[in-house]
């Protein structure tokens, strides 16, 4: 089982990063995060019947492991150099700059806000998105609106794209 | 930088340049265990179940040599009460919910925070009590006569003494546990927030 769930997460594993870097700023935060993904994902591996997509499956465990890890912090405001020192790109040297203004734009927004923006960006459907957060496909879209659009103004104010 | 950008920008991240996982890598992972905010709750309970289990046990083997009969058999009924609670509690908050959904797992999380919160000012307030006066009389039984309750002195410092008590392990379950059941209540109230009618 435990070489499947090997496979699971190799072809996954992007899934994992880009959750834990959205709710993290740090590269001990982002590791504490990504570790306690992959304890979960495997404590509720052999429950999962394939009744859901696993992509699905894995946003579920994962940003339901980032929203409830709740590290209350002083609020402090992320900057690109922050990121850039801390946490590894693996982009190319062109759009890191975006990336990385892209990643601490989304840090700026509340977190149940980062996980619609997350899947939004990742393009899953609005039913997907629904699945996976619990509440209904309009608002849904509604939030997906709002929260694109905070998106964009922030990253067009702080970081002049 | 537009909208369709954001998104081009995006899914060039997607490409598989990162290592992903080895075999050993994960096996460290898995053995190392969860550390989220329920099993650290999981494991302060077994860690007090079983304090309470041997100390309550030991004064009760204690009072049997003494041969005081019923208060030995009194402390084996609350042992065994204790066992029962503690064991229904810790099996409720490991039952695995991970993989429901973000509103349905963050509902579950603040209902097992408020449910440890519970847990302790039922154990420490309501318990504390009248263990602390079973502890008095059997230190001091004449702490209880008139002696002592006809004299104001006596009463505050005694009930202000308890004020003082239950004010602090309120602010202290506040200070470690409160703040997060507020935070969790606020991702919910953000998420079932209906914006479609705006």
């Amino acid at each position: 089982m435990k070489s499947e769930f090997q496979d699971l997460l190799n072809n996954n594993h992007k899934i994992i990063a880009k959750i834990c870097r959205a709710y993290t700023d740090n590269s001990e935060d982002f590791n504490d995060y990504q570790q306690e993904c992959i304890v979960q994902l495997w404590q509720s591996f052999d429950s999962f019947r394939g009744a859901s997509k696993i992509s699905t499956w894995v946003y579920r465990v994962c940003l339901n492991v980032c929203l409830s890890q709740l590290r209350i912090k002083k609020k402090r405001i992320p900057t690109v150099s922050d990121v850039t020192l801390d946490v590894k790109d693996d982009t190319d040297s062109a759009d890191e700059e975006n990336l990385k203004s892209i990643y601490s734009a989304i840090r700026l927004l509340k977190e149940s806000d980062r996980a619609v923006i997350l899947l939004y960006l990742d393009d899953k459907s609005y039913k997907d998105m629904a699945e996976i957060l619990g509440i209904t496909t309009t608002n849904v879209g509604a939030k997906v609106n709002r929260v694109k659009n905070q998106l964009k103004s922030i990253i067009n104010e702080r970081f002049g794209h | 930088m537009k909208d369709l950008d954001i998104k081009k920008v995006w899914n060039q991240d997607s490409g598989d340049k990162s290592e992903g996982f080895n075999a050993e890598m994960v096996d460290k992972i898995i053995n190392k265990g969860p550390v989220n905010i329920i099993q650290k709750f999981v494991n302060a309970l077994r860690l007090e179940m079983w304090v309470n289990l041997v100390v309550l046990t030991g004064i009760g083997v204690y009072m049997a040599l003494e041969l005081k009969w019923e208060v030995a058999m009194f402390l084996l009924i609350v042992d065994a009460g204790y066992f029962i609670y503690y064991r229904r509690l810790i099996k409720k908050l490991s039952e695995k919910t991970i993989d429901s959904s973000v509103l349905e797992y963050l509902q579950t999380v603040y209902r097992m925070v408020n449910k440890f919160i519970a847990h302790y000012k039922v154990v420490n307030v309501i318990l504390a009590l009248p263990l602390f006066m079973t502890g008095m009389y059997f230190a001091k039984p004449d702490v209880f006569s008139e002696k002592y309750f006809s004299q104001g002195w006596f009463i505050v410092l005694l009930f202000g003494g308890f004020a003082l008590a239950i004010f602090l392990l309120y602010w202290f379950l506040h200070f470690l546990y409160g703040k997060k059941a507020k935070k969790i209540q606020q991702l919910i109230f953000e998420l079932t927030e209906d914006e479609s009618l705006d």
